[in-house]
């Protein structure tokens, strides 16, 4: 029991910490608040720790199957563990400004973390479950943090739609329970694979719908409506927690399913991604065309490199998950970005949420400025950012699968996708503006991270063998 | 001696390195002086790279020098491989050549976010370098790419009132063409990989490869459409004269000279290559495109009002001899005794291409220094410059004679070599291309005539100052060389001839196995 232990070392790491920040919390005065960050940013890193002392151990399976450990899950978490801590370093500044400073903030994205973090590692319908809701509630409340009408709405379009999922994801889970009798992932491949299902018919149905709920956690078509509402309504450093890690942990529970659990439905699978990544390209970029918020806008973008992603997974099996990996991480790591340049862009007099906010911002502060061109460039997948990779690779699949349509496709609506990035830039480098204006900036160790990451999107541009190296499962 | 030193990738890397850490300097006094030096610096010495370049070149062989091959993406056989032949030489020292003519000229010009300009400017010379001398498909395409990013800033930050429809306009097309390209290089790529079971990218093992006709047709669509939208060919040259109205002097000179440069490159160093049948089945349609661009884009340019226009428009006339150059060969059915006329046709082209180049740089500045006396590119609003700018005068009319094709200028030798291989195919034909010296020298002429000549219609005419002294090195350094080329071309022929000669047998064999 001991060894068992060890390998969840992460996970109670970051649960007992939460809990006690909670309390903790409770006796720290308003002034002395950065303790609590603190300790947050201390629970992060020895998690990291832990995940990395796990490194090097091979896969194995605990808890009667409900908890799978191997190279992939530690990759996924430990990426998980490094973008929050980014996260939070990002949100600093902006959140004591906007008196969103609270305990509740880091107490809510720890444990939606340690939700992300049990889904990863799920090896039971059951463990699968409990993470997405651990994930997912935590969500709703830091929606709502702001406490104003926009936030309540895309809160509780969140919850009832995100409530609906979860009940739509639990009736194809019993659906297939139903047919095979067991909730283990590798033991429900095992009977499909051995033709042991009792009808292939309601196995079908089950597989439908537990994929609706994986559509629903990643924001693709048709699930999609909660996305650009979502992203609007929360404040800046929550649409850049849910923008982010939930997608790294939606491609955990994709693998899960694909390679776990469905990998003999094939079929079936390819027919569903094309249908959604197809939809969700085409609906993301035509949509994002019009929009004039610039947190709809990403919302948007979000759905349509979901789309990219879905692409991705239709040529993907266990061996080919590295274009898919590469993608997400990609994506997460510029957006991240992206969001950050946003918060640092808000002026001291407001959130800047209105693409025009940005006016001649990329020539008043050209470091900034610059950064930003290289996220949004990455975004629209324009080499020589790391978004151009990302978007390769998944081609090249595709291509060597024989789906070119669909290739040409996906790049046709790339195409679509850069002129809504190059909107923005043009709002922020050819738009002139009168005078000075006051941005409220990221702290010094903040804005340093933020060039580290602008040079890491370049960086992988140029040099993308390692990072593709470190994605190889 | 100079083959141990990675010259090209000193040619690429150095104006790029540089430009991005000018970036760095601040805007104030100091800074723009540090900036300017610089670049001026930096680009000099990527012209004594070229220099290196040129005199280390073997012109009599025609396979691939300054071979640089390193692991890049090694899973999916990516090299960092660079090589310069006969085609993309010259076109590189083009490059670093009108960077530093473009960069002299906006010495004293730019006003505006200095640092920023002469940075970008230096990114781009980088940049295209790394396109002519790619030897890796996805190399290529990176460089093809990225190149779009600078130009996008300079027309955009730089340009003139309705800049940034001009701008969107040019990057969402040509990122729409070069998509199809990138689908058609991983098409290659896998055909490769199941043909032979190796995993590359590389240009000339590209050029080797078999193909089935219907692979061919299909390739050649995908690959043309990118190249056509570069060159511009017509039916897809609208972002031109829009990019190039809006676009800063310093920006218009690098698009006409350079980046139109890289869709003639894309023809000859993948199109016809490796899809030589497919090229086959749809010669004849690019010759009839090119003649429409030669004819009516020429006629087009004769009822502009803009300046401006007036060259892009011309440009893109000037180009269609490229593509008819280019595709020129296929209309011999492979017969041998028309060998000579097609290598003369794509010598031809290569010549246009760096002929114009030139010429059409040079008239860009003209215009240029013009609108930064008056402010306004309209034709009408001109006249009798002569009286107070005699010495530019001079200078204009030397262009505006080599854009009409004047014998003794560079502008003349491209097309007469051109017209002497059409009149291997066609009487008819050759008609139709020697129209462009008519139609050619109708436009410029004309415009030249309205401009310079006539009484002084404006006030402000009167108190023009002559060129001053970096405008007037800028131009006497390109009169040289256009009539240099016009008089003695052999340079450039000497440079190219093997190159395209072994070009010309390689897309005159079938690759359908």
């Amino acid at each position: 029991m001991y060894t068992g232990v060890v390998f969840i070392l992460p996970e109670i790491i970051i649960s007992v910490m939460s809990c006690f920040i909670l309390v903790f919390d409770l006796f720290i005065s308003k002034e002395r608040r950065n303790i609590i960050y603190y300790l947050s940013q201390v629970t992060l890193v020895m998690t990291l720790v832990s995940l990395f002392y796990l490194i090097n151990e091979s896969r194995c399976i605990l808890f009667y199957g409900a908890f799978v450990f191997d190279f992939f899950s530690v990759l996924l978490k430990s990426a998980i563990i490094l973008i929050s801590i980014v996260i939070f370093i990002y949100s600093k500044k902006y959140m004591k400004y906007l008196d969103l400073f609270k305990g509740e903030y880091f107490v809510l994205c720890l444990l939606s973390i340690l939700g992300m973090m049990i889904m990863i590692s799920s090896g039971t319908f059951l463990s699968l479950y409990l993470g997405l809701e651990l994930l997912s509630l935590p969500i709703y409340s830091l929606i709502i943090m702001n406490k104003n009408y926009v936030s309540s709405e895309a809160s509780m379009k969140y919850f009832i739609m995100g409530s609906i999922a979860s009940g739509i994801f639990l009736f194809g889970v019993s659906l297939v329970y139903g047919m095979t009798g067991v909730i283990e992932l590798g033991v429900i491949n095992q009977i499909i694979i051995d033709e042991e299902v009792f009808s292939n018919i309601t196995l079908q149905y089950g597989l439908v719908f537990i994929i609706s709920g994986l559509v629903f956690k990643f924001g693709a078509v048709p699930f999609h409506m909660w996305v650009p509402d979502v992203y609007e309504g929360s404040p800046i450093p929550v649409t850049l927690f849910i923008g982010t890690i939930p997608k790294i942990a939606a491609l955990g529970m994709a693998y899960r399913l694909l390679v776990d659990t469905f990998s003999s439905l094939n079929d079936e699978l390819e027919f569903l991604f094309i249908v959604v990544g197809v939809m969700s390209l085409l609906i993301g970029n035509l949509f994002a065309l019009s929009q004039v918020d610039i947190k709809r806008l990403l919302g948007y973008s979000a759905i349509a490199h979901v789309g990219f992603i879905f692409c991705g997974l239709v040529v993907s099996d266990a061996h080919e998950f590295t274009a898919v990996i590469f993608y997400v991480v990609i994506y997460v790591i510029s957006s991240m970005g992206a969001f950050g340049v946003v918060m640092a862009m808000s002026s001291k007099l407001g959130e800047a949420h209105l693409i025009s906010h940005f006016k001649g911002l990329g020539v008043l502060y050209p470091i900034f400025g610059i950064i930003m061109l290289l996220f949004l460039f990455s975004l629209a997948g324009v080499p020589p950012t790391a978004g151009f990779y990302a978007k390769f690779f998944v081609l090249k699949n595709l291509v060597s699968y024989g789906y070119i349509e669909l290739a040409l496709f996906a790049v046709l609506m790339s195409v679509v996708g850069a002129f809504y990035y190059l909107k923005v830039i043009k709002t922020m480098f050819f738009d002139k503006v009168d005078g000075e204006i006051k941005i409220l900036g990221l702290s010094n160790f903040g804005l340093f991270l933020l060039f580290l990451n602008g040079l890491l999107i370049l960086f992988i541009g140029l040099y993308p063998s390692i990072f593709l190296q470190l994605c190889h499962i | 001696m100079f083959l141990e030193i990675p010259l090209l990738s000193f040619v690429i890397w150095l104006p790029i390195i540089f430009g991005c850490g000018i970036l760095f300097l601040k805007e104030n006094k100091r800074g723009i002086y540090f900036a300017k030096n610089i670049s001026l610096i930096v680009s000099i010495f990527s012209l004594c790279l070229c220099y290196l370049l040129y005199t280390g070149f073997n012109s009599n062989l025609w396979e691939m020098q300054f071979v640089e091959n390193e692991p890049w993406i090694s899973e999916l056989g990516i090299f960092y491989s660079l090589g310069v032949d006969g085609i993309s030489l010259p076109l590189i020292v083009l490059t670093c050549f009108m960077t530093f003519v473009v960069i002299i000229y906006s010495y004293k010009v730019i006003k505006y976010c200095v640092i920023q300009y002469f940075s970008y400017f230096l990114i781009m010379q980088g940049m295209v370098c790394g396109v002519f001398a790619a030897l890796d498909a996805i190399l290529f395409y990176v460089f093809f790419e990225a190149m779009l990013i600078p130009m996008f800033l300079i027309i955009g930050i730089w340009g003139s009132s309705n800049r940034v429809y001009a701008t969107i306009k040019f990057f969402l097309y040509t990122f729409f063409g070069s998509i199809f390209f990138l689908i058609s290089i991983i098409y290659l790529h896998y055909v490769l990989y199941f043909n032979n079971g190796e995993l590359t990218f590389s240009i000339l093992k590209f050029q080797s490869a078999y193909l089935s006709i219907n692979q061919q047709k299909w390739l050649f669509w995908g690959m043309i459409i990118a190249f056509a939208v570069k060159v511009p060919m017509w039916p897809v040259h609208t972002w031109l004269p829009d990019a190039h109205v809006e676009a800063p002097t310093g920006g218009s000179v690098i698009l006409a000279a350079i980046t139109l440069k890289v869709g003639g490159y894309g023809m000859m160093r993948f199109i016809l290559p490796i899809v030589p049948d497919g090229c086959m089945i749809f010669s004849n349609l690019i010759i009839v495109l090119s003649f429409i661009a030669i004819v009516y884009i020429g006629l087009v340019a004769i009822v502009q009002v803009d300046m401006k226009k007036l060259v892009a428009y011309s440009s893109i006339s000037h180009m269609g001899f490229v593509t008819l150059g280019c595709f020129l060969l296929f209309t011999f059915n492979f017969e041998s005794k028309y060998v000579k006329s097609a290598v003369m046709g794509m010598e031809g082209s290569m010549i246009q291409m760096i002929s114009h180049g030139f010429i059409s740089g040079a008239m860009f500045i003209c215009v240029g220094i013009l609108y930064e006396r008056m402010h306004t590119k309209l034709i009408s609003k001109y006249g009798g410059v002569v009286h107070s700018m005699p010495i530019f005068a001079v200078f204009f009319m030397i262009f505006s004679m080599a854009n009409s094709g004047l014998p003794g200028t560079s502008g003349f030798v491209g097309e007469l070599l051109i017209i002497l291989a059409v009149f291997k195919v066609h009487y008819l034909y050759a008609l139709l291309a020697g129209l462009t010296l008519i139609l050619g020298a109708t436009y410029t002429l004309w415009m030249y005539k309205r401009v310079v000549f006539g009484n002084v219609v404006n006030k402000e005419i009167m108190n023009f100052s002559d060129v001053g002294m970096n405008e007037k090195l800028s131009l006497s350094l390109l009169a040289f060389l256009v009539i240099l080329f016009g008089i003695w071309p052999a340079p450039i022929l000497d440079l190219i001839h093997s190159s395209v000669e072994h070009l010309a047998y390689q897309v005159m064999q079938s690759k359908v196995f």
